[in-house]
Protein backbone atom coordinates (compact mmCIF):
# COMPACT_ATOMS: atom_id res chain seq x y z
CA UNK A 1 0.00 0.00 0.00
CA UNK A 2 2.88 2.60 1.05
CA UNK A 3 4.51 1.57 -2.54
CA UNK A 4 0.97 2.50 -3.98
CA UNK A 5 0.23 5.38 -2.58
CA UNK A 6 4.19 6.85 -3.39
CA UNK A 7 3.76 5.85 -7.03
CA UNK A 8 0.67 7.81 -6.98
CA UNK A 9 2.87 10.57 -5.60
CA UNK A 10 5.42 10.22 -8.12
CA UNK A 11 2.99 10.20 -11.04
CA UNK A 12 1.71 13.28 -9.77
CA UNK A 13 4.98 15.15 -9.27
CA UNK A 14 6.14 13.85 -12.82
CA UNK A 15 2.72 15.12 -14.47
CA UNK A 16 3.71 19.15 -13.88
CA UNK A 17 6.57 19.29 -15.55
CA UNK A 18 5.12 17.12 -18.73
CA UNK A 19 2.47 19.61 -18.56
CA UNK A 20 4.65 22.82 -18.65
CA UNK A 21 6.50 20.60 -21.23
CA UNK A 22 3.45 20.07 -23.14
CA UNK A 23 2.38 24.31 -23.00
CA UNK A 24 5.69 25.47 -23.36
CA UNK A 25 8.57 23.07 -24.90
CA UNK A 26 9.40 24.65 -28.98
CA UNK A 27 8.76 21.60 -30.37
CA UNK A 28 5.01 20.80 -28.65
CA UNK A 29 4.02 24.44 -29.94
CA UNK A 30 1.04 23.46 -32.61
CA UNK A 31 2.97 24.56 -35.55
CA UNK A 32 5.74 22.50 -34.29
CA UNK A 33 3.41 19.22 -34.26
CA UNK A 34 2.67 19.30 -37.49
CA UNK A 35 6.47 19.59 -38.54
CA UNK A 36 5.99 23.34 -39.42
CA UNK A 37 9.02 24.89 -40.19
CA UNK A 38 8.90 29.48 -39.64
CA UNK A 39 8.61 30.25 -43.33
CA UNK A 40 6.09 27.05 -44.01
CA UNK A 41 2.38 27.83 -44.63
CA UNK A 42 -0.51 25.89 -44.92
CA UNK A 43 -3.15 26.07 -47.99
CA UNK A 44 -6.03 27.49 -45.99
CA UNK A 45 -3.65 30.10 -44.96
CA UNK A 46 -3.05 30.96 -48.35
CA UNK A 47 -6.00 31.09 -49.13
CA UNK A 48 -7.11 33.92 -46.34
CA UNK A 49 -4.02 36.39 -47.66
CA UNK A 50 -5.26 39.37 -49.41
CA UNK A 51 -1.66 40.24 -50.71
CA UNK A 52 -1.32 38.32 -54.55
CA UNK A 53 0.21 35.34 -54.14
CA UNK A 54 3.04 33.78 -57.11
CA UNK A 55 2.98 30.45 -56.88
CA UNK A 56 5.86 28.58 -57.48
CA UNK A 57 6.32 24.60 -58.39
CA UNK A 58 9.69 23.40 -57.69
CA UNK A 59 8.94 19.66 -59.59
CA UNK A 60 10.05 18.30 -62.74
CA UNK A 61 8.50 19.11 -66.26
CA UNK A 62 6.72 16.01 -66.44
CA UNK A 63 4.66 16.77 -62.68
CA UNK A 64 4.26 20.42 -63.45
CA UNK A 65 2.16 19.38 -67.05
CA UNK A 66 0.43 17.03 -65.13
CA UNK A 67 -1.06 19.72 -63.00
CA UNK A 68 -0.13 22.67 -61.30
CA UNK A 69 -1.74 25.42 -59.02
CA UNK A 70 -3.01 27.92 -61.54
CA UNK A 71 -0.89 30.88 -62.89
CA UNK A 72 2.44 29.14 -61.22
CA UNK A 73 5.35 29.53 -62.20
CA UNK A 74 7.80 26.56 -62.51
CA UNK A 75 11.04 27.04 -61.39
CA UNK A 76 14.08 24.48 -62.27
CA UNK A 77 16.55 24.23 -59.56
CA UNK A 78 18.75 22.25 -62.23
CA UNK A 79 18.88 25.79 -63.98
CA UNK A 80 18.23 28.34 -61.32
CA UNK A 81 19.77 31.20 -62.95
CA UNK A 82 17.86 30.64 -66.51
CA UNK A 83 14.27 29.38 -64.88
CA UNK A 84 14.41 32.92 -62.65
CA UNK A 85 13.60 35.10 -65.37
CA UNK A 86 10.08 33.02 -65.66
CA UNK A 87 9.30 33.63 -61.96
CA UNK A 88 10.44 36.91 -62.13
CA UNK A 89 8.54 38.21 -65.59
CA UNK A 90 5.24 37.03 -63.24
CA UNK A 91 6.56 38.59 -60.04
CA UNK A 92 6.22 42.15 -58.67
CA UNK A 93 7.32 43.52 -55.40
CA UNK A 94 3.56 43.75 -53.90
CA UNK A 95 3.07 39.55 -54.26
CA UNK A 96 3.67 37.12 -52.04
CA UNK A 97 6.18 34.02 -53.04
CA UNK A 98 5.03 30.53 -52.29
CA UNK A 99 7.09 27.69 -53.65
CA UNK A 100 6.06 24.15 -53.62
CA UNK A 101 6.97 20.79 -54.29
CA UNK A 102 5.07 17.09 -54.11
CA UNK A 103 4.96 16.28 -50.94
CA UNK A 104 5.27 17.44 -46.85
CA UNK A 105 8.97 14.77 -47.27
CA UNK A 106 10.11 17.08 -50.04
CA UNK A 107 12.86 19.60 -48.93
CA UNK A 108 13.05 21.18 -52.58
CA UNK A 109 10.52 23.67 -51.67
CA UNK A 110 12.07 24.88 -48.14
CA UNK A 111 15.59 25.17 -50.08
CA UNK A 112 14.01 26.85 -53.23
CA UNK A 113 12.69 29.60 -51.08
CA UNK A 114 15.62 29.93 -49.36
CA UNK A 115 17.26 30.47 -52.75
CA UNK A 116 14.70 33.05 -53.84
CA UNK A 117 15.28 34.77 -50.88
CA UNK A 118 19.24 35.31 -51.48
CA UNK A 119 18.32 35.98 -54.81
CA UNK A 120 16.55 39.48 -53.97
CA UNK A 121 12.90 38.59 -53.13
CA UNK A 122 11.05 39.28 -50.15
CA UNK A 123 8.33 37.85 -48.65
CA UNK A 124 9.31 34.38 -49.84
CA UNK A 125 7.30 31.02 -48.27
CA UNK A 126 7.01 27.40 -48.94
CA UNK A 127 4.14 25.01 -48.59
CA UNK A 128 3.52 22.80 -46.17
CA UNK A 129 2.30 19.62 -47.93
CA UNK A 130 3.20 20.74 -51.25
CA UNK A 131 1.05 19.43 -54.19
CA UNK A 132 -0.65 16.96 -52.56
CA UNK A 133 -1.72 19.18 -50.04
CA UNK A 134 -2.82 22.10 -52.01
CA UNK A 135 -4.71 19.54 -54.31
CA UNK A 136 -6.82 18.13 -50.93
CA UNK A 137 -7.55 21.64 -50.26
CA UNK A 138 -9.17 21.75 -53.41
CA UNK A 139 -10.77 18.72 -54.48
CA UNK A 140 -14.02 18.96 -55.91
CA UNK A 141 -16.36 17.05 -53.64
CA UNK B 1 33.13 -4.61 11.82
CA UNK B 2 30.87 -2.95 14.85
CA UNK B 3 27.38 -3.79 14.05
CA UNK B 4 26.47 -0.36 14.01
CA UNK B 5 29.46 0.38 11.68
CA UNK B 6 28.30 -2.67 9.65
CA UNK B 7 24.37 -1.09 9.90
CA UNK B 8 26.00 2.27 8.47
CA UNK B 9 27.75 0.40 5.66
CA UNK B 10 24.82 -2.18 4.42
CA UNK B 11 22.95 1.57 4.28
CA UNK B 12 25.41 3.04 2.41
CA UNK B 13 25.58 0.08 0.23
CA UNK B 14 21.81 -0.04 -0.20
CA UNK B 15 21.42 3.82 -1.22
CA UNK B 16 24.11 3.61 -3.70
CA UNK B 17 22.73 0.84 -5.74
CA UNK B 18 19.47 2.25 -5.71
CA UNK B 19 21.11 5.65 -6.79
CA UNK B 20 22.76 3.91 -9.72
CA UNK B 21 19.65 2.56 -10.78
CA UNK B 22 18.12 5.91 -10.37
CA UNK B 23 20.69 7.69 -12.35
CA UNK B 24 20.15 5.43 -15.41
CA UNK B 25 16.37 5.88 -15.44
CA UNK B 26 16.94 10.10 -14.89
CA UNK B 27 19.80 9.71 -18.09
CA UNK B 28 17.18 7.76 -19.35
CA UNK B 29 14.11 10.12 -19.18
CA UNK B 30 16.47 13.31 -19.95
CA UNK B 31 17.08 11.97 -23.62
CA UNK B 32 13.78 11.83 -24.41
CA UNK B 33 12.45 14.89 -22.57
CA UNK B 34 14.67 16.94 -24.33
CA UNK B 35 13.06 15.40 -28.23
CA UNK B 36 9.72 15.17 -27.17
CA UNK B 37 8.53 15.64 -31.21
CA UNK B 38 10.65 12.40 -32.31
CA UNK B 39 9.59 10.73 -29.12
CA UNK B 40 5.72 11.25 -30.45
CA UNK B 41 6.71 10.21 -33.76
CA UNK B 42 8.23 7.26 -32.72
CA UNK B 43 5.58 6.26 -30.65
CA UNK B 44 2.90 7.49 -32.88
CA UNK B 45 4.61 5.32 -35.89
CA UNK B 46 3.48 1.88 -34.26
CA UNK B 47 0.06 2.62 -34.51
CA UNK B 48 -0.64 1.16 -31.05
CA UNK B 49 -2.26 4.28 -29.21
CA UNK B 50 -4.77 6.82 -30.80
CA UNK B 51 -2.12 10.30 -31.61
CA UNK B 52 -3.82 12.01 -28.34
CA UNK B 53 -1.95 9.15 -26.42
CA UNK B 54 1.04 9.07 -27.99
CA UNK B 55 1.62 12.84 -27.07
CA UNK B 56 0.54 12.11 -23.71
CA UNK B 57 2.67 8.91 -23.20
CA UNK B 58 5.39 10.37 -24.94
CA UNK B 59 5.36 13.54 -22.36
CA UNK B 60 4.65 12.18 -19.61
CA UNK B 61 6.60 8.73 -19.29
CA UNK B 62 10.12 10.71 -19.72
CA UNK B 63 9.73 12.59 -16.71
CA UNK B 64 7.98 9.97 -14.88
CA UNK B 65 11.62 8.67 -15.59
CA UNK B 66 13.71 11.61 -14.07
CA UNK B 67 11.16 11.85 -11.53
CA UNK B 68 11.77 8.14 -9.89
CA UNK B 69 15.15 8.42 -10.78
CA UNK B 70 15.86 11.18 -8.67
CA UNK B 71 13.80 9.77 -5.86
CA UNK B 72 16.14 6.99 -5.87
CA UNK B 73 19.45 8.97 -5.85
CA UNK B 74 17.87 11.25 -2.84
CA UNK B 75 15.93 8.28 -1.16
CA UNK B 76 12.84 10.00 -0.80
CA UNK B 77 9.58 8.25 -1.62
CA UNK B 78 12.15 5.07 -2.51
CA UNK B 79 9.74 2.83 -2.51
CA UNK B 80 7.53 3.45 -4.97
CA UNK B 81 10.34 4.80 -7.04
CA UNK B 82 11.85 1.40 -6.76
CA UNK B 83 8.20 -0.26 -8.36
CA UNK B 84 8.29 2.54 -11.09
CA UNK B 85 12.01 1.61 -11.46
CA UNK B 86 11.17 -2.29 -11.66
CA UNK B 87 8.23 -2.07 -13.34
CA UNK B 88 10.33 -0.33 -16.24
CA UNK B 89 12.89 -2.56 -16.17
CA UNK B 90 11.41 -5.85 -15.94
CA UNK B 91 9.17 -4.60 -19.10
CA UNK B 92 11.84 -3.69 -20.75
CA UNK B 93 14.00 -6.72 -20.59
CA UNK B 94 10.75 -8.93 -21.17
CA UNK B 95 10.56 -7.12 -24.54
CA UNK B 96 14.10 -7.43 -25.61
CA UNK B 97 14.01 -10.95 -25.19
CA UNK B 98 10.93 -11.73 -26.85
CA UNK B 99 12.47 -9.51 -29.75
CA UNK B 100 15.34 -11.97 -29.35
CA UNK B 101 13.26 -14.45 -30.23
CA UNK B 102 11.58 -12.93 -32.64
CA UNK B 103 14.69 -12.38 -34.64
CA UNK B 104 13.88 -8.44 -34.37
CA UNK B 105 16.72 -5.89 -35.38
CA UNK B 106 15.94 -2.62 -33.34
CA UNK B 107 19.51 -1.16 -33.32
CA UNK B 108 18.77 -0.06 -29.60
CA UNK B 109 21.47 2.78 -29.61
CA UNK B 110 21.16 3.05 -25.57
CA UNK B 111 23.97 5.04 -23.97
CA UNK B 112 26.25 5.18 -27.00
CA UNK B 113 25.43 1.63 -28.70
CA UNK B 114 26.94 -0.75 -25.97
CA UNK B 115 30.25 -2.92 -27.45
CA UNK B 116 30.35 -3.50 -31.12
CA UNK B 117 28.77 -5.96 -32.56
CA UNK B 118 28.06 -6.87 -36.45
CA UNK B 119 26.90 -4.06 -38.69
CA UNK B 120 23.04 -3.15 -38.11
CA UNK B 121 22.49 -6.10 -35.89
CA UNK B 122 21.10 -5.21 -32.18
CA UNK B 123 23.32 -6.69 -29.24
CA UNK B 124 20.75 -8.69 -26.81
CA UNK B 125 23.44 -10.16 -24.67
CA UNK B 126 24.20 -6.66 -23.67
CA UNK B 127 21.54 -4.96 -23.76
CA UNK B 128 19.44 -7.58 -21.48
CA UNK B 129 22.10 -8.33 -19.24
CA UNK B 130 22.37 -4.33 -18.64
CA UNK B 131 18.80 -3.78 -17.85
CA UNK B 132 19.40 -7.28 -15.13
CA UNK B 133 21.68 -5.36 -13.56
CA UNK B 134 19.92 -2.46 -13.21
CA UNK B 135 16.99 -4.55 -11.68
CA UNK B 136 19.32 -6.15 -9.79
CA UNK B 137 20.69 -2.85 -8.16
CA UNK B 138 17.27 -1.96 -7.02
CA UNK B 139 16.85 -5.58 -5.35
CA UNK B 140 20.37 -4.82 -3.33
CA UNK B 141 18.76 -2.71 -0.43
CA UNK B 142 15.61 -4.97 0.47
CA UNK B 143 18.22 -7.97 0.19
CA UNK B 144 20.75 -6.02 2.42
CA UNK B 145 17.59 -4.59 4.93
CA UNK B 146 16.51 -8.31 5.26
CA UNK B 147 19.68 -9.55 5.98
CA UNK B 148 20.24 -6.63 8.66
CA UNK B 149 16.47 -7.69 10.44
CA UNK B 150 18.21 -11.32 10.48
CA UNK B 151 21.23 -10.67 11.70
CA UNK B 152 19.44 -8.28 14.66
CA UNK B 153 16.82 -11.23 15.36
CA UNK B 154 19.45 -13.79 15.83
CA UNK B 155 21.65 -11.47 17.67
CA UNK B 156 22.12 -12.72 21.33
CA UNK C 1 5.14 -6.31 -38.95
CA UNK C 2 2.50 -8.55 -36.92
CA UNK C 3 1.59 -7.03 -33.91
CA UNK C 4 3.69 -8.88 -30.80
CA UNK C 5 6.50 -7.77 -33.19
CA UNK C 6 4.98 -4.01 -33.02
CA UNK C 7 3.71 -4.48 -29.41
CA UNK C 8 7.24 -5.52 -28.63
CA UNK C 9 8.93 -2.37 -30.96
CA UNK C 10 6.77 0.09 -29.15
CA UNK C 11 7.82 -1.50 -25.70
CA UNK C 12 11.59 -1.06 -26.21
CA UNK C 13 11.10 2.25 -28.21
CA UNK C 14 8.95 3.66 -25.16
CA UNK C 15 11.73 2.33 -22.56
CA UNK C 16 15.00 2.78 -24.39
CA UNK C 17 18.01 4.37 -22.95
CA UNK C 18 18.76 6.47 -25.78
CA UNK C 19 17.11 9.51 -27.37
CA UNK C 20 14.42 8.34 -29.80
CA UNK C 21 15.59 7.44 -32.89
CA UNK C 22 12.53 6.55 -35.00
CA UNK C 23 12.95 2.58 -35.53
CA UNK C 24 11.96 1.48 -39.07
CA UNK C 25 10.92 -2.02 -40.04
CA UNK C 26 15.10 -3.68 -40.33
CA UNK C 27 13.76 -6.48 -42.93
CA UNK C 28 16.06 -8.87 -44.25
CA UNK C 29 19.10 -6.13 -45.48
CA UNK C 30 21.96 -5.41 -43.77
CA UNK C 31 23.69 -1.99 -44.54
CA UNK C 32 27.01 -1.61 -44.91
CA UNK C 33 25.56 1.95 -44.33
CA UNK C 34 22.55 3.66 -44.76
CA UNK C 35 23.63 7.72 -44.54
CA UNK C 36 26.50 8.46 -47.50
CA UNK C 37 28.23 12.30 -47.74
CA UNK C 38 30.15 12.53 -50.69
CA UNK C 39 32.30 16.10 -51.33
CA UNK C 40 31.71 16.82 -55.08
CA UNK C 41 34.92 17.91 -56.65
CA UNK C 42 34.55 21.43 -58.24
CA UNK C 43 32.85 21.94 -61.41
CA UNK C 44 31.82 18.39 -61.16
CA UNK C 45 28.47 17.66 -63.37
CA UNK C 46 28.00 14.96 -61.09
CA UNK C 47 28.63 12.32 -58.38
CA UNK C 48 28.17 8.98 -57.15
CA UNK C 49 27.55 6.90 -54.01
CA UNK C 50 27.48 3.67 -53.46
CA UNK C 51 25.30 2.10 -50.72
CA UNK C 52 26.12 -1.95 -49.83
CA UNK C 53 24.15 -4.45 -48.43
CA UNK C 54 23.81 -8.28 -47.48
CA UNK C 55 20.75 -10.25 -47.11
CA UNK C 56 21.30 -11.35 -43.45
CA UNK C 57 18.28 -13.75 -43.32
CA UNK C 58 17.87 -17.67 -44.22
CA UNK C 59 15.55 -16.67 -47.41
CA UNK C 60 15.61 -15.01 -50.77
CA UNK C 61 14.80 -11.20 -50.12
CA UNK C 62 13.55 -9.51 -52.71
CA UNK C 63 13.67 -5.42 -53.39
CA UNK C 64 10.48 -4.60 -54.57
CA UNK C 65 11.12 -0.92 -55.10
CA UNK C 66 13.64 1.52 -55.14
CA UNK C 67 13.08 5.12 -55.49
CA UNK C 68 14.18 8.90 -54.88
CA UNK C 69 12.86 12.19 -53.10
CA UNK C 70 14.46 13.73 -56.57
CA UNK C 71 14.68 13.11 -60.10
CA UNK C 72 18.20 14.70 -59.80
CA UNK C 73 19.16 11.57 -57.49
CA UNK C 74 18.42 8.65 -59.95
CA UNK C 75 19.41 4.79 -58.12
CA UNK C 76 20.64 1.89 -60.06
CA UNK C 77 20.15 -1.71 -58.87
CA UNK C 78 21.75 -4.43 -60.49
CA UNK C 79 18.80 -6.75 -59.64
CA UNK C 80 15.94 -7.61 -57.42
CA UNK C 81 16.76 -11.24 -56.05
CA UNK C 82 18.90 -11.97 -53.73
CA UNK C 83 19.78 -15.21 -52.08
CA UNK C 84 20.62 -15.70 -47.92
CA UNK C 85 23.95 -14.35 -47.23
CA UNK C 86 24.49 -12.79 -51.12
CA UNK C 87 25.14 -8.89 -50.94
CA UNK C 88 24.05 -6.14 -53.75
CA UNK C 89 25.14 -2.27 -53.89
CA UNK C 90 22.53 0.44 -55.44
CA UNK C 91 24.54 2.94 -57.17
CA UNK C 92 22.70 6.39 -56.32
CA UNK C 93 23.85 9.07 -59.04
CA UNK C 94 23.74 12.83 -57.89
CA UNK C 95 23.08 15.23 -61.06
CA UNK C 96 24.37 18.57 -59.41
CA UNK C 97 23.08 21.36 -61.67
CA UNK C 98 23.29 24.69 -60.23
CA UNK C 99 22.68 23.14 -57.06
CA UNK C 100 24.95 24.54 -53.94
CA UNK C 101 26.02 23.89 -50.55
CA UNK C 102 25.17 20.93 -48.98
CA UNK C 103 22.18 18.88 -50.53
CA UNK C 104 20.30 15.71 -48.49
CA UNK C 105 18.61 13.33 -50.77
CA UNK C 106 16.80 10.05 -49.39
CA UNK C 107 16.44 7.04 -51.10
CA UNK C 108 13.30 4.58 -50.02
CA UNK C 109 14.39 0.87 -50.75
CA UNK C 110 11.29 -1.26 -50.13
CA UNK C 111 11.74 -5.30 -49.90
CA UNK C 112 8.67 -7.61 -50.63
CA UNK C 113 7.53 -10.55 -49.24
CA UNK C 114 5.98 -11.93 -45.70
CA UNK C 115 7.41 -9.41 -43.75
CA UNK C 116 7.81 -6.10 -45.98
CA UNK C 117 10.37 -3.60 -44.85
CA UNK C 118 11.42 -0.33 -45.49
CA UNK C 119 14.51 1.35 -45.64
CA UNK C 120 15.37 4.98 -46.14
CA UNK C 121 18.96 5.74 -47.23
CA UNK C 122 20.51 9.58 -47.26
CA UNK C 123 22.75 10.88 -49.46
CA UNK C 124 24.59 13.86 -48.65
CA UNK C 125 26.58 15.98 -51.30
CA UNK C 126 29.07 18.86 -50.00
CA UNK C 127 28.72 21.21 -53.60
CA UNK C 128 31.21 23.29 -53.14
CA UNK C 129 29.86 26.84 -53.77
CA UNK C 130 32.16 28.76 -56.38
CA UNK C 131 30.32 32.04 -56.51
CA UNK C 132 27.70 34.49 -54.88
CA UNK C 133 25.45 36.55 -56.84
CA UNK C 134 23.82 39.44 -54.72
CA UNK C 135 20.78 39.92 -56.02
CA UNK C 136 20.15 38.26 -59.14
CA UNK C 137 17.66 41.26 -60.50
CA UNK C 138 17.92 44.91 -60.05
CA UNK C 139 14.89 46.96 -60.67
CA UNK C 140 13.75 50.45 -61.47
CA UNK C 141 10.14 52.06 -60.91
CA UNK C 142 9.05 53.64 -64.53
CA UNK C 143 9.90 57.15 -64.31
CA UNK C 144 12.46 56.44 -62.14
CA UNK C 145 15.91 58.46 -62.84
CA UNK C 146 18.07 56.10 -64.96
CA UNK C 147 21.14 55.86 -61.95
CA UNK C 148 22.82 52.57 -62.42
CA UNK C 149 22.24 49.38 -60.00
CA UNK C 150 24.59 46.98 -59.22
CA UNK C 151 25.12 43.67 -58.58
CA UNK C 152 28.01 42.03 -56.60
CA UNK C 153 29.40 38.78 -57.85
CA UNK C 154 32.07 37.37 -55.30
CA UNK C 155 34.00 34.77 -56.68
CA UNK C 156 34.79 32.41 -53.91
CA UNK C 157 37.42 30.13 -55.71
CA UNK C 158 38.74 32.16 -58.34
CA UNK C 159 41.60 29.91 -59.58
CA UNK C 160 39.20 27.12 -60.29
CA UNK C 161 36.33 29.29 -61.47
CA UNK C 162 37.39 32.54 -62.64
CA UNK C 163 35.75 35.79 -64.37
CA UNK C 164 35.02 35.91 -68.27
CA UNK C 165 32.86 38.26 -69.72
CA UNK C 166 29.20 40.40 -68.87
CA UNK C 167 27.24 40.66 -71.78
CA UNK C 168 23.26 42.32 -71.94
CA UNK C 169 20.75 40.75 -73.85
CA UNK C 170 18.73 43.13 -74.04
CA UNK C 171 19.28 46.59 -76.01
CA UNK C 172 17.42 48.88 -73.26
CA UNK C 173 20.17 47.88 -70.71
CA UNK C 174 23.78 48.20 -70.55
CA UNK C 175 25.96 46.03 -68.66
CA UNK C 176 29.42 46.75 -67.46
CA UNK C 177 31.71 44.99 -64.74
CA UNK C 178 33.77 46.58 -62.33
CA UNK C 179 36.59 45.22 -60.09
CA UNK C 180 35.87 45.69 -56.99
CA UNK C 181 38.03 46.97 -53.32
CA UNK C 182 38.12 43.07 -51.97
CA UNK C 183 39.35 39.86 -53.94
CA UNK C 184 37.36 38.51 -56.13
CA UNK C 185 34.59 40.79 -56.13
CA UNK C 186 33.09 42.14 -59.37
CA UNK C 187 30.64 44.67 -59.15
CA UNK C 188 28.22 44.63 -62.12
CA UNK C 189 26.72 47.98 -63.11
CA UNK C 190 23.48 47.94 -64.78
CA UNK C 191 22.00 50.74 -66.69
CA UNK C 192 18.47 50.78 -68.25
CA UNK C 193 18.58 53.20 -71.56
CA UNK C 194 15.32 54.54 -70.08
CA UNK C 195 12.64 53.62 -67.38
CA UNK C 196 9.59 55.45 -69.64
CA UNK C 197 7.96 52.25 -69.58
CA UNK C 198 8.10 48.68 -68.13
CA UNK C 199 10.67 46.25 -69.83
CA UNK C 200 12.44 43.16 -68.79
CA UNK C 201 16.21 42.27 -70.02
CA UNK C 202 18.49 39.68 -69.41
CA UNK C 203 22.51 39.80 -68.28
CA UNK C 204 24.75 37.49 -68.96
CA UNK C 205 27.89 36.28 -66.65
CA UNK C 206 30.30 34.34 -67.74
CA UNK C 207 32.92 32.34 -65.86
CA UNK C 208 35.73 30.59 -67.16
CA UNK C 209 38.09 28.04 -65.20
CA UNK C 210 41.66 27.44 -66.22
CA UNK C 211 41.09 24.46 -68.34
CA UNK C 212 38.44 26.22 -70.56
CA UNK C 213 35.33 25.26 -69.23
CA UNK C 214 32.43 27.86 -68.52
CA UNK C 215 29.41 28.41 -66.32
CA UNK C 216 26.52 31.12 -67.02
CA UNK C 217 24.81 32.83 -64.48
CA UNK C 218 21.70 35.23 -66.11
CA UNK C 219 21.18 38.39 -64.14
CA UNK C 220 18.05 40.38 -64.51
CA UNK C 221 16.86 44.32 -65.01
CA UNK C 222 13.29 45.64 -64.69
CA UNK C 223 11.88 48.19 -65.47
CA UNK C 224 8.75 47.98 -63.32
CA UNK C 225 4.93 50.14 -62.88
CA UNK C 226 2.33 52.21 -65.16
CA UNK C 227 3.18 54.87 -67.12
CA UNK C 228 2.00 58.03 -65.26
CA UNK C 229 0.67 60.87 -67.48
CA UNK C 230 2.43 64.04 -67.62
CA UNK C 231 1.28 66.51 -64.95
CA UNK C 232 -1.47 68.83 -66.01
CA UNK C 233 0.25 72.18 -67.01
CA UNK C 234 -1.22 75.21 -65.21
CA UNK C 235 -3.94 77.09 -67.43
CA UNK C 236 -2.20 80.01 -69.14
CA UNK C 237 -3.39 83.11 -67.83
CA UNK C 238 -5.19 85.54 -69.71
CA UNK C 239 -2.90 88.60 -70.60
CA UNK C 240 -3.55 91.59 -68.78
CA UNK C 241 -6.15 94.30 -70.65
CA UNK C 242 -3.77 96.95 -71.86
CA UNK C 243 -4.32 100.26 -70.01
Amino acid sequence: MKALREVCVLAAVAALPAALALALHPELTDRARTGLAPDAVRPAEVAAWTAPVLWVDARDAAAFARGHVPGAVRLDEDNFSASLGGVLAAWSPDMRVVVYCDTAACSRSRELAQRLREAGLSEVHHLHGGWEAWSRAHATP
Amino acid sequence: MEPGTRDTVTRAAGWLAGAVAGLALVVAGTAKAMHPATFVADIWSYHLVPESWAYWIAVFLPWLEIVAGAALITHRLHTGARLVAAGMFIVFAVALAISWARGLDVACGCFGGGPPSAAGATNYPWLITRDLLLLACLAVEPWLARRTTKRTQTRP
Amino acid sequence: MGLIDRIVRFLIALLTFAAPAGLTAAGPLRWEATEITVNAPPLAESVEAVFTFTNASDKPATIGDVHSSCGCTVPKLAKKLYAPGESGEIRAVFTIGERIGLQEKAIMVTTSGDEPSHTSLTLRVNIPTLFEVKPYFVIWNVGEATTPKSITLRLLAPDVLGFGSVMSRHAGFDAVAVAGTEPGRMDIAITPQTTAQGTNGAIVVSLKSPEGRTREITLYAMVRGTPTPAAAAPAPTAPAAAP
